[in-house]
């Protein structure tokens, strides 16, 4: 299959020159869909799993409220919570929290300014916790009236379907670029059946099948899917860890905002981290060989094709 | 082996080029096809290496009849037959040795067998020194023995040879025919198109005239014509189809 012996000069063909950059070209931006199709789909289940087993509770105050009854209130709050079924813990954030929650809209110092802040306080829910929601908000409201329970819902929806949609475009960005692939490949193969069509000829009246020709077609296709897959791979492989090396710096460099950091007590598991799995690395390791199978099979289908009609 | 039966051959709307053709070749013969230029010989050769189908008429070969033959029937056949075509058809970017072992390969025989047998094939017609030499660098005579080499390599049923001594010398001409008789020997049936009387004159096989594209059969042994189905007058007479059996051989 690999062997460097041909009967037909394929690789002197002019199209079949450029076949590895172009193939490489093409993984280049499947193995990015890919990855990115993966990443998103971790972030997904990261996000809904770490979303659905938290809520945040919002406790405004009014300027009327003292230091000390803002206190027993918040107790009261945090024991309704701790004794809710389902409930597994309950952190009140404290202001430096709350500063690097607002910094974005607010600046720095934005428990300096003069507006009332709500307390928040995030609950962590137990695994396969069933709460009652509306109980819980009807409770919380006889404590401190305007108090009310986040539990994310309207936002995982969005991000979920914002997710979705990434994903969605991953794989038909894949399916197009496999797809234009598979193209290229029918054009070179019959331009080279077109230049050695002579040759194939003599080859035909020694009495070889059509297979026989089909093999050197296929054989071409395959390794120059390889090389060009294992270098596109490579490349996209080198973007990846690119990109996620620059969200490390900018994360670094940036001031708080939701995912940006794993331990984000208001919106936990919200961390946008890019990096892939030994698995979902393995999955893109598999992408050349995948491509350079594709090519393979479309160059025999071209050439058995073709050559149906060549006598 | 071969058997054509009212045979006609029309390129497009021009003149027949073989009209109402009928003989038989038995396993075993040797002929040679004469005619002048444009007599319809390598038309004839090509319906025997199926590159080409007839206008008309009924082709059996191998008892195949040529008709109907699927596309996946065709290679089996040709391996059958060996061919040395007038312009040698040799592939530019091969070396002698590869060139020939082609038809080796395509049966799927051992590559270390394909090397010997070929070395072998090529030094006998006088290509020793040349095995790994691309045609381009060979002269026309070198070229043709390639082909030679090629058409025979895996000693076909049928050897058709399209004016096979055009381009060498007369002792490599006589060597070559050797050869051609050599295999004829072995049970291969050879038709032999040439130009060359001189050549012809010297073996007593048979003779294959086209002429005004019909076909005449001739026998230089005088001896007579077993009866066929298509059976017409024979021995130097015209034959709108004969049968023409048994093997002839041996030089003059």
């Amino acid at each position: 299959m690999f062997g460097l012996r041909s009967d037909l000069p394929l690789d002197r063909d002019a199209a079949a020159k450029f076949l590895p950059w172009i193939i490489g070209f093409m993984v280049y931006l499947a193995a990015l869909a890919v990855g990115t199709a993966m990443v998103v789909d971790r972030l997904s289940a990261s996000w809904q799993s770490g979303l659905t087993g938290n809520l945040t509770v919002e406790v405004p105050f009014t300027d009327d409220i003292g230091v000390a009854e803002r206190s027993a209130l918040l107790d009261q709050v945090i024991d309704l919570l701790s004794a809710t079924p389902g409930v597994a813990g309950t952190t009140l954030l404290d202001d430096r929290e709350i500063a690097r929650l607002l910094e974005p809209w607010l600046g720095a110092e934005a428990t300096e300014l003069d507006i009332p802040l709500p307390a928040m306080i995030a609950v962590n829910l137990r695994e396969d916790a069933v709460l009652d929601q509306a109980q819980l908000q009807r409770d919380l409201n006889a404590i401190q009236p305007g108090a009310r329970v986040d539990d994310h819902a309207a936002w995982i929806a969005d991000a979920l379907s914002f997710l979705r949609g990434l994903k969605l475009l991953a794989a038909l960005l894949t399916g197009l670029v496999l797809t234009a692939t598979a193209i290229t490949i029918v054009f070179v193969t019959r331009t080279g059946l077109s230049i050695h069509r002579s040759v194939i000829e003599i080859v035909h009246l020694i009495g070889a099948p059509d297979a026989y020709i089909a093999q050197q077609f296929q054989a071409q296709s395959l390794r120059l899917g390889i090389i060009g897959g294992i270098v596109g791979t490579l490349l996209a492989a080198g973007t990846l860890l690119g990109a996620e090396h620059l969200l490390q710096i900018t994360d670094g460099m940036a001031p708080a905002t939701i995912g940006s950091g794993g331990d984000d007590l208001a919106a936990p598991g919200l961390a946008l981290d890019l990096q892939l799995l030994p698995w979902q690395w393995g999955v893109l390791g598999l992408l050349p060989f995948a491509t350079a199978l594709i090519a393979m099979v479309t160059a025999r289908w071209t050439v058995l094709r073709s050559l149906a009609r060549f006598i | 082996m071969v058997l054509f039966d009212q045979v006609s051959v029309q390129y497009g709307a021009g003149p027949q080029i073989l009209k109402d053709i009928s003989f038989t070749l038995a396993p075993g013969s040797f002929h040679f096809l004469v005619g002048r230029s444009g007599a319809g010989k390598s038309s004839l050769l090509k319906l025997m290496y199926l590159g080409l189908r007839p206008t008309s008429g009924l082709v059996n070969l191998f008892g195949r009849d040529v008709a109907t033959l699927q596309p996946k029937d065709f290679p089996s056949i040709r391996r059958r037959v060996g061919v040395v075509f007038q312009d040698f058809r040799l592939i530019e970017h091969l070396s002698a040795l590869d060139n020939v072992a082609l038809p080796l390969r395509v049966a799927g025989v051992r590559e270390a067998d394909i090397k010997r047998h070929c070395s072998e094939l090529l030094s006998w017609v006088g290509l020793a020194e040349h095995l790994n030499a691309l045609p381009a660098t060979l002269s026309g005579g070198q070229q043709q023995r390639v082909a030679i080499a090629r058409a025979v390599i895996a000693r076909p049923n049928l050897l058709l040879a399209d004016e096979p001594t055009g381009n060498v010398d007369d002792v490599i001409g006589l060597r070559l025919m050797y050869l051609f008789e050599e295999l004829n020997k072995l049970g291969t049936t050879v038709v032999v198109a040439t130009h060359n009387d001189a050549l012809v004159s010297r073996f007593t096989h048979r003779q294959l005239r086209l002429e005004q594209s019909s076909v005449r059969i001739f026998d230089p042994a005088g001896v007579s014509q077993p009866a066929s189905p298509y059976a017409m007058p024979t021995g130097g007479t015209t034959a709108g189809g004969t049968t023409a059996g048994g093997t002839t051989g041996g030089a003059a």
